[in-house]
């Protein structure tokens, strides 16, 4: 009975806080609908079979005080040359993707639920699109008006354990000043999306500094990530051990996914100049010790 | 008996807690329980004083037509997307599976150009001698639109496990209109963490060929908040 009260004191705490949070949110958004077999919770990302089918919906949110109409669009997704995957202002016409209604009217303070048909491509292979939504108004005056625009990736990759295979295509490092530049190029070679995480370490017997790789990378397919990490030059040169570490996993979250992620270890044998100070410092003391060798040597020679 | 008084009371206080803010929540705001279950990712514009901006826009300094290209330059760099009177707001959930990115592009295309009040046009995208050339594959003036993410600054909290707000590799690119259609401004390849922050002084550089007619030039842009 205690537990039974606790647990009635605990649900209206939480219920009570989440109002508070609640009440500061204001505008429009888009979100997945109700939960699909085969689709993330989060996002539009389906595994789904060859020419499988799928019936799902695209949520309009307004949470303004004003009724909004917006501009559905179902838009080519783009892999752009420094490997960003934007949505474009062109409407993608395939019949695979059906988004039942272009302009919509959503009351204030309402969510409505627009129907969307997905059907999976016959090779399996990932398919990129998005989802937009924009409020409908004609931009108008003079210098550079501005529009904004909500989007939302959606993918369709097939059944089964995903494929991940990324390759270091490039690893380079160059001493400056006071700092080691790694270069690194990462090159997925599946058809699928893949995510990246992992570390680089610089290290001998006198020093070791590791770090992680700066990001979590959505690598889209067949593309190669470059990837420029700094290290701190070590005052002592000699030859150092690179080290690059990658985990990659597919770019999708499902049950399936636990278990696909790929370790990588890769290592690269450089030699480091030992920093200008340290050099000459080292010239001093050999300079000293040849120069006292010799005094000793020139005094004994004439106490002999 | 004092016992089941405790529990009594203790029960009595959770169903009120449970009945009081259902009731606020219907009488100010029917949608509040769905919007705290299901963040959405926002992206808009406020004034200095933190009002929402209905109508955003950049505005490059008046030019006068001259008979030499006009470049930018470090005393005429062009106008900032993200300002103290204008500021750039992102708001992203933390259920975003593989990160964002927000990216601009030309409302109507690259190949639209500036468009003036009386019909006259220049290129965003053309790079013939560094923007200044009659553009080759049009009749009209040439021109290059650059946009310059070297002094943009991105300040805000991220939801988790995230130790920097400016963790975007986009950050230091410059790209014209000519490079690509559409350009990124900021990425965050980190998934499942929220951001909600401000982007600033991403800097728009226009390069104008010799002898555009004079007019009032408009260029409509999209600003688009991907959840990859």
């Amino acid at each position: 009975m205690k537990r039974v009260a606790l647990i009635g004191v605990f649900i209206g705490a939480v219920l009570t806080c989440s109002t508070a949070q609640a009440a500061s949110f204001n505008g429009i958004g888009i979100a997945p609908g109700t939960a699909v077999t085969g689709r993330d919770p989060a996002g539009f990302h389906y595994r789904l079979a060859p020419f499988e089918e799928r019936s799902d919906t695209l949520k309009l949110i307004n949470d303004t005080n004003e009724t909004k109409t917006l501009e559905l669009t179902v838009t080519e997704a783009i892999i752009m040359s420094n490997n960003s995957l934007v949505c474009s202002d062109k409407a993608l016409n395939t019949a695979n993707i059906i988004l039942n209604a272009s302009l919509v009217t959503v009351a204030s303070n309402s969510t409505q639920l627009i129907p969307l048909s997905i059907k999976a491509l016959a090779n399996g292979d990932e398919f990129n699109a998005c989802l937009t939504a924009q409020e409908s108004k004609q931009l108008s005056g003079v210098g550079v008006p501005l529009k904004s625009r909500l989007a939302m990736r959606l993918s369709i990759i097939g059944p089964g354990k995903p494929i991940v295979k990324t390759e270091l295509s490039h690893l380079s490092a160059i001493a400056r000043n006071r700092q080691i530049d790694v270069t690194m190029s990462i090159e997925n070679k599946t058809g699928t999306s893949t995510v990246i995480v992992g570390d680089a370490s610089l290290r001998n017997w006198f020093s070791n500094e590791t770090k992680p790789l700066p990001r979590k990378v959505l690598l889209p397919k067949a593309t190669i990530d470059q990837t420029l990490q700094y290290f701190q030059r070590p005052i002592i040169g000699g030859w150092y051990e690179l080290q690059v570490r990658t985990i990659s996993s597919p770019a999708l979250r499902t049950a399936q996914q636990s278990g696909s992620e790929v370790t990588a270890l890769y290592e690269r044998t450089l030699f480091i100049w030992p920093h200008p100070l340290v050099l000459i410092a080292l010239s001093f003391l050999i300079i000293t010790f040849v120069v006292g060798l010799a005094f000793k040597k020139s005094r004994r020679s004439r106490t002999d | 008996m004092k016992k089941s008084i405790m529990t009594g009371l203790a029960l009595i206080f959770g169903v009120v807690s449970l009945v009081i803010p259902t009731a606020h929540a219907e009488s100010t705001n029917v949608g509040l329980y769905q919007y705290m279950e299901d963040p959405i990712a926002k992206i808009f514009f406020t004034n200095s004083q933190g009002q929402l901006i209905d109508n955003p826009q950049i505005q490059f300094p008046m030019k006068t037509t001259r008979y030499q290209c006009q470049r930018p330059t470090a005393d005429d760099p062009g106008p900032d997307l993200g300002n103290q009177y204008q500021k750039l707001h992102i708001s992203v959930p933390d259920r975003v599976v593989n990160g964002w990115n927000v990216s601009i592009a030309p409302t109507n295309g690259t190949e639209a150009g500036w468009v003036g009040e009386s019909g006259n046009t220049f290129a965003i995208n053309d790079p013939t001698d560094g923007g200044c050339g009659r553009s080759s594959d049009r009749s009209g003036f040439g021109g290059l639109l650059t946009i310059d993410t070297s002094e943009m600054t991105a300040s805000g909290e991220c939801s988790t496990g995230c130790t920097s707000s400016a963790d975007s590799p986009i950050k230091g690119n410059t790209h014209n209109f000519y490079q690509l259609q559409d350009i990124s401004l900021y990425r965050s390849d980190m998934p499942h963490v929220g951001w909600d922050g401000t982007l600033d002084s991403v800097r728009l550089k226009q390069t104008i060929p010799a002898a555009v007619p004079a007019d009032s030039y408009s260029l409509p842009m999209t600003l688009t908040l991907t959840e990859l």
